[in-house]
């Protein structure tokens, strides 16, 4: 690393305290015209009485500056977040045929949050379609799915070290399920980044599925994956979170159900699809 | 220290960044390696030795400071990856604390009390990714706001105070001095001297005839007079240029266009570096 001889040493105190010297006022008159200017510049257009609105108050925009210059600022603003939220809802076109008109609405409506990451502008607006009169259960379906995607994607985000230590710990599941000695000595540890959701149709469950379905969705490496779980292996399953990181042979004991044979194949299974690790 | 050349890396770019023997930097941009499920460290396999982090939210012209948990995000990705660098935008995205977001940077008005506030938020970022070095980039705009000073003065100033580094868009000066009718290269000369380390961004653009502004859109090459004034900055700024990244994000060339661009970059650099060897070296032999 390059060194810096001119860059200051890190202070004491903590630097993220708000100024509240002599000039808080005047802070607060450039706080006040930096909301105003932003607002104005995430409205949809410069006419009439909104243009007037901002060329006066203690700060304006440059004499000579043209509205095309703010519209096409306003523009490319709109045209971003218009695709940056296409792409993340892309999944919900099959359901809501009018999407690009929703997601324009929804624009026009809900202003983004400071510091809105990757999918929280996306979640936002499948919570805004979620709210309306008109959604069908099939449409409800879309976006419960997409909505557990973001979930899980959240949980990671609040628990990343959490789910990259599960991850590194499932990366070598193969490993120990093929060492038959060691199986009364697994250390189950159950992903902690998971989510349930409830479907209403069988769209994404399969026509065999009893309604409403219950659907596990989780990280797997780097994805999302789902897995449905037959009302016994829910049993087990909710078992096993409160039991875990428990061993194999703890969670014999201590189950309800006390079938090794089946117990085995569940825990062979849910390694299988990543909802387990075993140590 | 050699000034190092590389790309903004993009997707598109990713095997370029690993095979490529003039790419020696590379600039992750924090809100593309932002992903919560990622498990293995966003540059992957790519091998360079230098590393810098390009965030666009951190917003130093707003009039409160950058949220502590963005800081910490920005930081994780830093320390993945080994990076020696952070970098911002010399402009506002939102109001302040509880504002709303415009996902796209505006340029603060060029007055004492912006200048007190950039300064002041940009000591709180210094301070918090030391001892991973700072720098501001000036932007494109299509506006400006009612000011007291020049954006050369401006900037002169927080650079100057304030000890962080400089990145320099060339193609945003050009792009700002094509539309409002500035010298680009006196710019670049004014600003310089204040600067204590640099970075240079490149990348090319398209004049809109309609709206009748250059447009710094990333989407085409690098064009003639962005590289005649990128030799002037690289000359202009000596030993403290750290290093060089190209920008790309729409119409992506193909192999041998992203080859030719950092190829170039370096060639400059290299040339640069040359004669000013060469200078020093008569210079003692007198």
């Amino acid at each position: 690393m390059k060194t810096n001889p001119t860059h200051p040493t890190p202070r004491d105190t903590d630097p993220f305290i708000k100024h509240n010297g002599p000039k808080a006022g005047a802070d607060e008159q450039y706080r006040r015209d930096l909301e105003r200017i932003s607002r104005l510049l995430l409205g949809s257009g410069v006419t009439g009485r909104r243009w007037s609105r901002a060329s006066s108050g203690s700060l304006t925009f440059e004499a000579g500056t043209r509205r095309a210059d703010i519209q096409a600022f306003q523009g490319d603003t709109f045209q971003k977040r218009f695709d940056k939220l296409s792409a993340q809802l892309e999944f919900l076109r099959p359901a809501f045929a009018d999407l690009g008109i929703l997601i324009e609405e929804y624009i026009s409506q809900v202003l983004p949050d400071a510091y809105d990451h990757s999918v929280a502008d996306g979640d936002r607006m499948l919570g805004w379609l979620a709210e309306r009169d008109d959604v069908t259960e099939e449409q409800h379906d879309f976006l419960a799915c997409q909505r557990a995607r973001h979930a899980v994607e959240e949980l990671a985000r609040a628990e990343r070290w959490k789910h990259l230590r599960f991850q590194e710990c499932h990366s070598v599941v193969g490993t120990a399920l093929r060492e038959r000695t060691s199986r009364s000595t697994w250390r189950i540890q159950v992903n902690p980044i998971r989510v349930w959701t409830t479907f209403r149709t069988r769209r994404f469950v399969g026509e065999e599925a009893e309604l409403p379905a219950h659907l596990l969705f989780f990280a797997r490496g780097g994805l999302v994956a789902t897995a449905v779980l037959d009302l016994e292996s829910q049993v087990y399953w909710n078992e096993l979170v409160e039991f875990s990181p428990c061993t194999f042979v703890q969670w014999l004991r201590l189950s309800a159900l006390p079938d090794r044979r089946r117990l085995l194949k569940l825990t062979r299974r849910l390694a299988r699809m990543g909802l387990v690790a075993l140590v | 220290m050699p000034t190092e050349v590389g790309y903004a890396l993009r997707e598109q770019n990713r095997l370029i960044v690993e095979r490529e023997p003039a790419v020696t930097a590379v600039e992750i941009t924090f809100e593309r390696a932002d992903d919560p499920l990622r498990t293995d460290r966003y540059l992957q396999g790519a091998q360079v030795p230098y590393v810098s982090v390009h965030a666009l939210k951190m917003s130093p012209a707003s009039a409160d400071p950058p949220d502590r948990r963005y800081l910490d995000a920005i930081r994780a990705i830093a320390l993945e990856n080994d990076a020696q660098s952070v970098s911002d935008h010399l402009g506002f995205t939102r109001s302040g604390d509880g504002g709303a977001e415009m996902g796209h940077f505006a340029l603060p008005p060029f007055s004492e009390i912006a200048l007190d506030a950039v300064r002041r938020n940009v000591e709180r970022i210094q301070n918090y990714f030391y001892p991973l070095h700072f720098y501001l980039e000036n932007i494109a705009y299509l506006f400006r706001l009612d000011g007291t000073m020049s954006e050369a003065a401006f900037l002169r100033r927080v650079l100057g105070t304030t000890g962080c580094g400089w990145l320099l868009d060339v193609t945003n000066v050009y792009a700002n001095a094509v539309n409002f009718g500035f010298d680009a290269r006196q710019f670049i000369a004014e600003v310089i001297p204040a600067a204590s380390r640099l970075q240079i961004h490149l990348a090319g653009g398209f004049f809109d005839q309609q709206l009748d502004r250059y447009i710094d859109s990333h989407s085409t090459p690098v064009p003639e007079a962005v590289w005649e004034l990128y030799q002037d900055a690289v000359l202009m700024a000596g030993d403290r240029l750290d290093a060089v990244f190209i920008e790309r994000d729409e119409d992506f060339p193909a192999d041998r266009g992203w080859r030719d661009e950092v190829r170039r970059a370096r060639r400059i650099v290299n040339q640069v570096a040359a004669s000013r060897a060469a200078r020093r070296e008569i210079t003692v032999g007198r």
